[in-house]
Order: C-alpha cells, then sequence, then structure tokens
C-alpha cells in the first residue's frame, strides 16, 4: 500500500514546489509601480459603484432554494427516460410509470404546499 | 403447590404503608388508623386461608410456593423473587399477622393523641410487610431484604418521636450495631454461595432454602464458617452477647412498637433464620456449641440486670434479651422445635407484658418508673389481671404458655449434656428462677402495696380505652391457653405443634430435638423442677417487695452498694463497648481517616487536584469552542486529513 | 436492461405509513382553514401510532428488501421502534412549547415525521446510496427544526451553521462511496464486504472507507467532527435538543453499528487503532468541556459526546475479536454479542434519560426570550415543581450512571463487554471519565434541591409533557432495577443482525 501510494506523493510534492517556486520568483522579480487604478478593482471595465457585501431581499434566496430543488428534481427525469425505454421491452413500463408517478407526486404535493403556504408571493 | 395469594399477604400491609405514607396529613387520623388496621387484618385473613390450605396436604408434602418472577439472572446467579409457605414460616406468618393485628388495635388508643398518626401506621405497616418478606422468602437474598427492610423499620419507629435527641441516639445505636450483624449475615451468603455455586444442578436458584437444603452435604466444608457468621447476624437482630446492647435502649420508641418489634416479631428473627438453614447448624457440632453456650449465657446475664432496673419497659427489654437467649439456645443444642414453640408463646406472653405495661404507662401520663407506682390493682381492673397472666406465663406456672415451651428447652437442654454434667441446663434452670422473681419484682412495685406517685398523678389514673383493653384480654387467653398448642408427649399431650414442625427440622445433632428421646420421668421430673423454681421465685419476689420490704434494705445493706450499682449500670458493658471499640475507632476515623486520608489525601490532592487540572483543561479546550463556523469547518477538514493519512499509510 | 425487484409491501408498510403520513400532514396544514393546533398533534401522533401498529400487526419475513437496498429484520424493528417513540414524545413536547409560546409552527409535525422516516430508512440501509438518501432525509428535516423559532437569531445560527458543516460532512461521505464504488465495484455493503474481507481494496478503499466514516463520526459528534454539537444544541429549541440528542444519535449508532459489522468485519485492524485514539478523545473532552458549562444544553450537549465516546467503545468491543481473528464469523463470539448488546441496551436507555431531560428543560418555558438553560435557572425547582424537579434529578442520576438506573447498567453492560474483549484501558478510562461527570450532572440536582431560592421566573407548566417525562424517568428506574427483559431483547435484536 504504502509503495503504490510513493507515485502519487511524488506527483503532490513536484506541484507544491512549483507552485511555491513561480510565487516566489514572481514576487523577486516582477516590477512594482503603485497607481491608482492598478488598485482599482477591475483595472479595465466599469468603476465599481460600491461594496460587494450588499444584503439581497431574502426573497431571492427562497426562489434562488426553490429553483435548484425543483430543478434539480426535474433533472432527474431525464434518466428516468433513458431507463423507461429499456422497461418498455422487459414489460416492467407500468412499473417504471408508477414509480415516476409517486415521485412527481411528493414533488406535486411540496410544491402545492409552498403554493398554500404563500412562499411563492412576493411579498 | 403453587398458591398466588402468597404474595397478598406481604403486599397488603406494603399498600397500608404506601396509603399512610403517600397522603399522610391529608389523611384524616381515623382514617389512618382504619387503614393500618385493615391492611393487616386482610393479610391475617389471607394468612389463615393459606396455611388451612397447607394443613389440608399431607404432610410431607406441606409446601406452597408463588414465584413472582426471576429476580437476579446473572450468569450462573439465578434467583427468583419468591414465596415459599411451609409450616415454619406458616406459624411465623400466623404470629406475624395475628399479634400484629392485635398491636395496631391497641395503637389506635395508644397512639390517638399523637401527631403524625399516618406515619406511625405507615411503618408499623411497612414492618409488617417487611417482616412477612424475611418470613416468607424463598431464598436468602429476599430474606435479606426483609431482614434489613425490619432493621429499617426498627430504627425509624425507635427515633419516632425524633425531636427528642436520645431517642435519635437510640435508633442510630440500634441500627449501628445491627449493621455489624448484618455484614456476618451477608458473609455468611457469599460463603454459602461460592461453596454451592460449583455444585448447582441446572435451572436451581443458587440460594433458594429448597436448593441449599438438597445440597447439604456439599456445604460441609464451610458449614463451621458459614453458622457461625450467621450467628453474628442472629446476635444483631436477637439481642444475643455481644451485640444485646441496642435492644434495652430501643424502649425509647413507642410502646406498641416495643411490644410489636422488640419483643414478639422482629428480634425473633435471628432464631427463625436459624430453624430456617437448621440444616446447615447441624453440620456444625462446633458452631452449635457456641450458639447453645451464648444463648443460655445471654439468658442468664440479661435476667440478672433485669432484676437491678427501675424503668418498667427496661425490665422488659432485659427480660425478652433473656428470653431470646433460651430461643438461641435451643436452637444450639438442636432443638429447633422448642425454640420455635418458644418464639410463639413469648410473642403472646411478651406482647401482653408490653401492651399491659404501655397501659399502665397511659395510666400513669407517661410515667414509666416502677418507684413512683404501686397500688395500681385497683385502679386498672383490666390490666391488672392480664398482666398477672402474661406474669404467670413468663415465670412458667404450669400449665400456662411459658411454662410448657420453657420446660421443652430445658429437657433438651438436659439431654444435650451429653454424658457431662448439664451446664446448660442448669444456666436456664437459675434464669427461670430469676425471671419468676424479677417479673413479681415488677408486678408488686406496679400493682401492689400502696401508690408512691405524687398526689395529682394518682387522681388522674384511670382504665384505658377498650381498644387497648382488648387486645390484651384476647392476648392473655392466648398466654395462658397457648401452651396447648405443644403440650409435650410425655406430660401426656400432643405435641402438636412439635409434629406440624418435624418435616421442616433436620434432626438435632446427638440432642433431643422433638423431645420423645429423653423417658417420660425425666421429664416429670424436670417439669416438677422447674415449676418448683418458679413458683420458689414468686414466692421470693412477693415477700420481697410485698410482705416484708425491709428484706430488701436489709440485703443491700448486707451486700454493699456494690452489686446493685453493677446490675443497675448493666454490668458497665456500655461503658466498656465505649471504651474499648468506640472510643479509639473514634480516634482512628477522626485522625487518620479524616484528617489525614479524607481531609488531606483525598479532598486535597485528589479531589480539589483533579477538580484544578479537569477544569483547566476544560477551559482551555473551551477556547476552541469560538463559535465560527470557518474555524469549525478547518477543524473538520484537518480531522479528515488525519483520517486519510492514517488510513492510508498506517492501517 | 431493467429488472423490477420484487416488492414486498407488508415489509415496507411503515415507512410508508410514515411518509404518506408526512406528506398528509402537510397538506392538511396548507388546505385546511379551520385547524386548530391540537388537530396537527393529534394526527402526527396517530401517524406515529399506525406505524407501530403497522409493524405489530404486519409481520413480514425478515431479510433484504427491494434488490437488496434494505434491510428489514428485528435488529431494523427495535430502532424503528425507538425513533416512533422518540417522534411521539418529540410532538407532545413541541406542541406543548408552541402552545405555551402561543407561536404556532405547523410545519414542525410533518419535519418531525420526516426525519423519523429517513432515521428508519438509514438504520435499515444495506447500501450507501440508500444510507446517504436516509442520512439526507433526516438532515435536511432536522436543519429546519433546529430552525424552530424563526425570529430569533440564536436558533438560525444554529441552524446555519448545523446547514453548513452538515452539507460538509454529506460531501465526504458521497466522496467516500464514489471511492468504495470505485473499488468495489457496487455501493452495496454485502459488495464492500466482499473486498474488504480479501484485503484488495488498497489504500483508495481504506480512504474511501475513512470518508464514510467522517460522515457518521459527524452525526454522532466523534471529535473532532463534534464542534458543531455544542453551537446547535445551545440555539434550538429544548425539545428539538432532545430530538437531536436522541433520535439522531439512535439512528446514525444504529446505521454505524450495522456498517461496521457488515461491511467492515475483516477491516478492523486498519481501523482500530485510529478509532481507539478519538474514543479516548470524544469521551474526554466531552467530559472535559461539560464541566466548565454555564448552560445545561450546553452541559447536555458536551454529555452527549462524552457518551458517544462510551457507544464508541462497545463499538471497539465488537471489532475487537474480530481484528484478532479475521477469519471468524462474528455471530460466534460471545464477546461480540455482549457488546452489541450492551450498546442497543444503552442506546434505549440513553434516549429515555434524555428524553425525560429535555422534557423538563422545554416545559419550564420561556422568559425574557431566553428558555431556561442556564443551570442557574433551576435553583429550588424542587421547591416550585416537585414532580418535575424529581424527574430531572432522576434523568440526571442515570446519566450519571448511579446504580438503579438504566444509564448504570447500560454503562455496566458496556464497559464489561470492553473489558472482555480486552480493552482494559479503555474500559478503565470510561470509568474514569463516567467518575468525572457525576460533577456536572450532580450539580443540577444540587442547585434544584439546595437552595430555596424562588426568585428565577422560569416557571412554565405544562401537564403532558411532564406526565411523558415522569414515565420515561419511571421506565429508566424500572429498567434500572429490572433489565432482563429488555436485556434479552437487545440481545435477540443484535443476533439478528448478525445472522
Amino acid at each position: 500500500m504504502t509503495a503504490s501510494a510513493v507515485p502519487v506523493l511524488l506527483v503532490l510534492l513536484v506541484a507544491v514546489l512549483f507552485a511555491a517556486l513561480f510565487l516566489v520568483l514572481s514576487y523577486w522579480l516582477g516590477p512594482r509601480r503603485r497607481d491608482p487604478l492598478k488598485e482599482s478593482p477591475y483595472e479595465c471595465g466599469i468603476p465599481a459603484r460600491g461594496t460587494v457585501q450588499i444584503r439581497f431581499f431574502v426573497r431571492f434566496f427562497l426562489v434562488a432554494l426553490f429553483f435548484l430543488i425543483f430543478d434539480l428534481e426535474a433533472v432527474f427525469l431525464y434518466p428516468w427516460v433513458l431507463v423507461f425505454r429499456s422497461s418498455l421491452e422487459s414489460g416492467a413500463a407500468a412499473f417504471a410509470l408508477g414509480e415516476m408517478g409517486v415521485f412527481l407526486a411528493i414533488l406535486v404535493t411540496g410544491f402545492v404546499y409552498v403554493w398554500r403556504k404563500g412562499g411563492l408571493e412576493w411579498q | 403447590m403453587i398458591d398466588t395469594s402468597l404474595r397478598w399477604i406481604v403486599l397488603a400491609p406494603l399498600v397500608g404503608a404506601a396509603v399512610n405514607g403517600l397522603l399522610n396529613r391529608r389523611l384524616p387520623r381515623r382514617a389512618a388508623g382504619l387503614v393500618g388496621c385493615a391492611a393487616v387484618a386482610v393479610s391475617l385473613a389471607l394468612a389463615v386461608r393459606a396455611v388451612l390450605r397447607l394443613a389440608a396436604l399431607p404432610a410431607d408434602e406441606r409446601v406452597l410456593t408463588d414465584t413472582l418472577g426471576r429476580w437476579i439472572a446473572s450468569g450462573s446467579l439465578q434467583v427468583d423473587a419468591g414465596f415459599l409457605l411451609d409450616p415454619l414460616s406458616a406459624v411465623m406468618i400466623l404470629v406475624v399477622t395475628g399479634v400484629g393485628f392485635l398491636i395496631h388495635v391497641y395503637s389506635l388508643g395508644y397512639m390517638a393523641h399523637n401527631a403524625g398518626l399516618p406515619r406511625f401506621f405507615a411503618f408499623l405497616n411497612l414492618f409488617i410487610g417487611a417482616m412477612l418478606v424475611l418470613v416468607l422468602a424463598e431464598n436468602l437474598p429476599l430474606l435479606f431484604i426483609g431482614w434489613e427492610g425490619v432493621g429499617l423499620c426498627s430504627y425509624l419507629l425507635i427515633s419516632f418521636w425524633f425531636d427528642a435527641e436520645a431517642n435519635a441516639d437510640a435508633g442510630r445505636k440500634a441500627f449501628i450495631t445491627n449493621r455489624v450483624g448484618d455484614f456476618g449475615a451477608l458473609l455468611a451468603m457469599f460463603v454459602l454461595g461460592v461453596a454451592l455455586l460449583p455444585h448447582l444442578g441446572p435451572g436451581e436458584g443458587l440460594f433458594s432454602f429448597p436448593v441449599l437444603r438438597a445440597h447439604a452435604h456439599d456445604l460441609t466444608g464451610v458449614a463451621t464458617l458459614a453458622s457461625l457468621l450467621l450467628f453474628l447476624g442472629v446476635t444483631g437482630k436477637s439481642a444475643q452477647i455481644p451485640l444485646y446492647i441496642w435492644l434495652p435502649d430501643a424502649m425509647a420508641g413507642p410502646t406498641p412498637v416495643s411490644a410489636l418489634i422488640h419483643a414478639a416479631t422482629m428480634v425473633t428473627a435471628g432464631v427463625y433464620l436459624m430453624a430456617r438453614l437448621s440444616f446447615l447448624f447441624v453440620l456444625s457440632p462446633a458452631a452449635m456449641s457456641v450458639v447453645a453456650g451464648v444463648g443460655i449465657g445471654t439468658a442468664l446475664f440479661a435476667a440478672t440486670i433485669a432484676v437491678a432496673q427501675t424503668d418498667i419497659k427496661k425490665v422488659l427489654a432485659y427480660s425478652t434479651v433473656s428470653q431470646l437467649g433460651y430461643m438461641v439456645a435451643a436452637c444450639g443444642v438442636g432443638a429447633f422445635a422448642a425454640g420455635v414453640f418458644h418464639v410463639v408463646t413469648h410473642a403472646f406472653f411478651k406482647a401482653l407484658l408490653f401492651l399491659g405495661a404501655g397501659s399502665v404507662i397511659h395510666a400513669m401520663h407517661h410515667e414509666q418508673d416502677l418507684r413512683a407506682m404501686g397500688g395500681l390493682a385497683r385502679r386498672l381492673p383490666l390490666t391488672w389481671p392480664t398482666m398477672l397472666a402474661g406474669t404467670l406465663a413468663i415465670a412458667g406456672v404450669p400449665p400456662l404458655a411459658g411454662f410448657v415451651s420453657k420446660d421443652e428447652i430445658l429437657f433438651a437442654a438436659f439431654l444435650g449434656a451429653r454424658g457431662g454434667f448439664p451446664w446448660l441446663w442448669l444456666a436456664g434452670f437459675l434464669t427461670a428462677g430469676l425471671t419468676a422473681f424479677y417479673m413479681m419484682r415488677l408486678i408488686a412495685l406496679a400493682f401492689l402495696g400502696e401508690s408512691r406517685a405524687s398526689p395529682e398523678a394518682r387522681a388522674n389514673v384511670h382504665e384505658s380505652p377498650p381498644t387497648m383493653t382488648v387486645p390484651l384480654v384476647v392476648l392473655a387467653a392466648l398466654s395462658v391457653a397457648g401452651g396447648f398448642l405443644g403440650w409435650p408427649h410425655a406430660l401426656g399431650g400432643g405435641a402438636r405443634l412439635q409434629a406440624w414442625l418435624a418435616p421442616v427440622f433436620a434432626s438435632g445433632h446427638g440432642a433431643a430435638a422433638d423431645g420423645g428421646h429423653g423417658s417420660a420421668g425425666l421429664e416429670w421430673t424436670l417439669a416438677g423442677v422447674s415449676t418448683l423454681i418458679a413458683i420458689a421465685g414468686l414466692g421470693l419476689g412477693y415477700l420481697a417487695y410485698v410482705r416484708r420490704p425491709r428484706l430488701v434494705a436489709a440485703a443491700r445493706a448486707w451486700l454493699g452498694g456494690r452489686p446493685a450499682q453493677v446490675l443497675g449500670r448493666k454490668y458497665f458493658v456500655d461503658e466498656l463497648y465505649g471504651r474499648l471499640i468506640y472510643r479509639p475507632l473514634q480516634r482512628l476515623a477522626d485522625v487518620v481517616c479524616f484528617r489525614w486520608v479524607d481531609r488531606g489525601l483525598i479532598d486535597n490532592l485528589l479531589v480539589g487536584g483533579s477538580a484544578v487540572v479537569t477544569i483547566f483543561t476544560g477551559s482551555l479546550l473551551r477556547l476552541m469552542q469560538n463559535g465560527l463556523v470557518r474555524f469549525y469547518a478547518w477543524v473538520f477538514a484537518l480531522g479528515v486529513t488525519v483520517f486519510a493519512v492514517y488510513l492510508t499509510f498506517l492501517g | 436492461m431493467i429488472t423490477v425487484p420484487p416488492v414486498n409491501w407488508p415489509a415496507l408498510l411503515p415507512y410508508l405509513v410514515i411518509g404518506g403520513g408526512g406528506l398528509v400532514v402537510m397538506l392538511v396544514d396548507a388546505f385546511v382553514r379551520t385547524l386548530r393546533k391540537d388537530h396537527l398533534t393529534a394526527l402526527t401522533g396517530l401517524v406515529f401510532l399506525g406505524a407501530a401498529i403497522a409493524m405489530i400487526a404486519v409481520k413480514p419475513e425478515p431479510g433484504p428488501q427491494l434488490g437488496g437496498m434494505l434491510t428489514v429484520q428485528m435488529y431494523t424493528r427495535f430502532f424503528d421502534f425507538l425513533l416512533l417513540g422518540i417522534g411521539l414524545v418529540t410532538t407532545v413536547y413541541g406542541s406543548a412549547v408552541y402552545s405555551q409560546d402561543g407561536d404556532y409552527r405547523p410545519e414542525f409535525y410533518p419535519l418531525v415525521l420526516f426525519a423519523v422516516l429517513g432515521m428508519m430508512v438509514l438504520v435499515a440501509a444495506s447500501d450507501l446510496l440508500i444510507l446517504f438518501l436516509g442520512i439526507e432525509t433526516m438532515s435536511l428535516a432536522v436543519y429546519a427544526l433546529v430552525c424552530g423559532r424563526r425570529g430569533e437569531l440564536r436558533s438560525s445560527e444554529a441552524a446555519l451553521k448545523y446547514l453548513l458543516l452538515g452539507s460538509f460532512a454529506s460531501a465526504f461521505l458521497l466522496m467516500g462511496a464514489a471511492l468504495l464504488y470505485g473499488c468495489a465495484g457496487g455501493t452495496s455493503y454485502a459488495a464492500l464486504a466482499a473486498v474488504g474481507g480479501t484485503g484488495e481494496g488498497g489504500p483508495l478503499f481504506a480512504v474511501g472507507l475513512g470518508l464514510v466514516l467522517v460522515g457518521f463520526a459527524f452525526k454522532v459528534a466523534m471529535v473532532p467532527f463534534h464542534m458543531w454539537t455544542p453551537d446547535v444544541y445551545d440555539g434550538a429549541p429544548a425539545h428539538v435538543t432532545g430530538f437531536m440528542a436522541t433520535a439522531v444519535k439512535a439512528a446514525a449508532f444504529g446505521a454505524l453499528i450495522r456498517f461496521v459489522t457488515i461491511a467492515l468485519p475483516g477491516l478492523a485492524a486498519h481501523w482500530s487503532g485510529l478509532l481507539t485514539v478519538l474514543t479516548v478523545l470524544t469521551m474526554t473532552a466531552g467530559n472535559l468541556l461539560a464541566l466548565v458549562q454555564a448552560s445545561i444544553k450546553r452541559m447536555l450537549a458536551y454529555s452527549s459526546i462524552a457518551h458517544a465516546g462510551y457507544l464508541l467503545l462497545g463499538v471497539l468491543a465488537i471489532l475487537a475479536p474480530a481484528g484478532g481473528d479475521p477469519g471468524r464469523p462474528l455471530r460466534e463470539s460471545a464477546v461480540v454479542q455482549a457488546a452489541g448488546s450492551g450498546l442497543l441496551f444503552y442506546l434505549l436507555g440513553y434516549c429515555l434519560m434524555n428524553l425525560a431531560a429535555f422534557g423538563v428543560i422545554s416545559q419550564l418555558g420561556r422568559s425574557g426570550g431566553v428558555e431556561a438553560d442556564q443551570v442557574d435557572h433551576y435553583r429550588g425547582l424542587s421547591g416550585r415543581q416537585p414532580v418535575a424537579a424529581a424527574v430531572l434529578a432522576v434523568a440526571m442520576f442515570s446519566l450519571a450512571g448511579i446504580p438503579g438506573t438504566v444509564g448504570f447498567l447500560g454503562k455496566f453492560y458496556l464497559f464489561e463487554a470492553a473489558i472482555r474483549a480486552q480493552l482494559v484501558p479503555l474500559a478503565i478510562w470510561g470509568v474514569v471519565n463516567s467518575l468525572l461527570s457525576v460533577y456536572y450532572y450532580l450539580r443540577v440536582v444540587v442547585v434544584m434541591y439546595m437552595s430555596d431560592d424562588q426568585t428565577e421566573p422560569f416557571d412554565g407548566r405544562n401537564w403532558e409533557t411532564i406526565l411523558l417525562a415522569g414515565c420515561l424517568a419511571a421506565l429508566v428506574v424500572l429498567l434500572g432495577v429490572f433489565p432482563a427483559a429488555v436485556h434479552g431483547l437487545t440481545s435477540l435484536a443484535f443476533g439478528t443482525m448478525l445472522g
């Protein structure tokens, strides 16, 4: 086990050394001339109009979360479609359809709940 | 046979105790007493029913069992929570519930004006429950629970009036002295367990009495050790030399308690234990000799002290110690049936005497000093004859109860002499005379002659209420007639109690177990001699304290003050124990244990030191808990790295 | 080609009841306008009872389900009943708290149901995928439960911390599962056992295993993955803390015990050294830190870490004999049997006493926006609420391992098994640790009983909670005196898992 790990370690070591080498080199060799433009966040582009840490309205997160959840679960449909094709051949189509039906029903329940509870209202 | 009513015999008083104990002040006084009496009455009724069932069985099958379930199941240590009713425990439960019930009823009157009545009845019921556990237990550990339970109740009831320091001290003395004995009993249990364990068959409970008995031959090697350790327990509970010292002090409790616990029932637990394990004791002649010697020694010793006591209850207390000595001696000579017989008759007459004394104390407004009584016979028309019956019974006047059972013991002691001079018999014989004498002295000082009470006390003397006098009458009847339960063959009786108990006991070791071995002529002779000394003792007492009071003064003058002082101070045993045991122990405890070990080593170095170290470390670790998630995640990642590195390279 | 595995409906019935019940409760809450809050409590209670009845009434053939993804056997049923019980108790505690607060939180009920579903699946899992599914279903619901008081900063902060670190742990678990899949060519426990037993896994397999164990270690709060515990236990409402301290821990240990006995019986030698060090650290750190806490909830959080350490001792005892003789099946070892049944007994007792304690804490209610979470808040409680004080005292005695309580016997069984597994130094260290713990547990009792101070404002009363907590405390004592029947049961349950 130890023997087989030696190459991995070597690669790691080399990577670390390389990174360190170039950091040190650029620190030594690079010329440094300061001016206000260089200090600005975006050297070439629209000047920044405030700090990055601004507060978002909490609804953004909520909607983003809902989107993420439902989106991810919708993605789940794609592999199912592929499998469903083969299940048509093996005669398990009804079962596969039923499974997806249950899955969607649970999803819809969640959706209905969110809707009824006012989670989708922008207030 | 299985009889599931046995558990209810035990549970009924415990339920009563729970009701009284939990509701306590919320219960009306009258209800508290009724609950207490009813609980014991139920137990008594069930006990009678169970004993009748038992009696209906053929003699060699007389065993009823009731197993509640497995109590301890730990490897080969299997102990059931179970009850066993055989002829021996049958006798005991009838005495405990019967006499117990009478004393409960008596307490209704005696304690009527006391605060804390529910507490009193709760303790009293708890005691009955514990005592029934003790006598019905199917195995040693359960018996030990009852054994400790009655000890606890004894402690609680001795200190019942705990606001007086002396009562609390007496309670503690009883408890601590008993612990010395309990220690022996516990060790004995361990010895038996270790000895028996390798021989145990499948499904046999380690400490179960039937199993112990069946394996008695496996116990021969440890019989002497186990018997002597058990006997140490007996000396504690049954107040024998050297642990008898707590019983006289226990009289600080209410008088019904003295009657129930410290005369009729609890103190006989030791005798019961020896009877229960008779098969073990007979394996060791040496232990039996010790038992017999200590028993008869206690009987004589305590009787001499009783002669000089002036407190009515103290006289009875030493008398109890003395009578217990008889019972123990009976076991020691192998006459277990005679010992149990004396337990029964003693329960009748000693309970009667204590309750009578209680009635006197009640009448005299809590005056207990005999020197301040006298002439009560006319004022207490019911207490007086019943007390007299009790006195004649304990003194051994035929055909009263005490005569028969005591005579059985003396007869067995005489036969047990094995060729030598019957010292045991002689000591018992002298004790019988002393007993008659000091009881006559008590009667004379309290009931006869002129009253020595203060005039106002004299005016207020009154007979007790019926709740108190009815139990007295019942007990008096039992004291008179109780002897016929076991009237010996030789004197033309049926010896029914002995026959009833016979299957329970191992045959005695070279001793007369059942009174059937000696000749009838010898028994007649001994009975006659006993009767003579009883009458002589009574007569001397009457002469000295009623007819010729000057005789006492003359005797005192002739002897000088010394003997009276020695007897009055109980041979200075308490002082001796104080010098020899208490004070050195106290110094040891104070200097070595407390100052060096406890305060120096443990408190300062170990407790203080370890507390400082742990709290210091804890506080350091606490710094890590800074509440920052990124730090937590960092530690987490560190942990993962350690995991990965370890498993990759070291695992 | 997909083949449909046979579906054994009776075996899956309890899961379906709980899951479906959760959905129904959710919909009822969303649609029924005229709902009173005790309706939801009753409905949730019915779902729990229904699942329990389903388990009692329908007795399926034990064995693997759904093509070996789940296993239903007496072992999992033992945990199912335990978790259902905890869920039910938490529901009652929670509804009492919310009615005391006047703050109605209907989402609490489906969340408890879903959490319990996740836990039941977690314990029954026989495949890393299902394990992950269970752990996530449980975790997501518990994250939301921790945030049980929406307006309160501490509660939200705790939820966020738990979510972040929990996701962290889940990621490692997933990564480990991926590595194992790569090495073993399958995700079922059986596949892992096959590879692990031959020792062909190589370092990647070992690391994968390590990462999966990190996932478990996070849930059971093993040092050094324990840092979240005090903050989260402290921030969550008391009834949720109680739920986390008992149900989450029981489920995680239930799954961990199955995982180590089934998936890695031959691998003990590889990581028992590491686990030994972590066990010692977990016990010690938990107890040392608990000593210096002023907050009773933080104290119980550290105490739960310490208890995790004692339980890990049992896990080590299971693995120790296998390490000595890899070829020998675990079920033939009496030591393994003793350690396993001791673990289950300990877990049961641990859940009982913690639930009793948290019941009392939650029913004392809130004053000035905070719960009665400081030890000092309990000054003189015995005078104000004798029953509550007695229940809490029993729980503390049991946690400290005083004889006569289930806590003592649990420790006794565990330490005894450890000694039989020749882990004597560890067992001694465990005893020293439980001695240390007596101090901080009994401090609560001292504060309650030896102070006449009646100025503390916390005096909430709720008879349902106190009745329930009282019953639990009674069980603590009952099992502490008559353990035989239950210990026999745990022994049997553990036996079924070994096969």
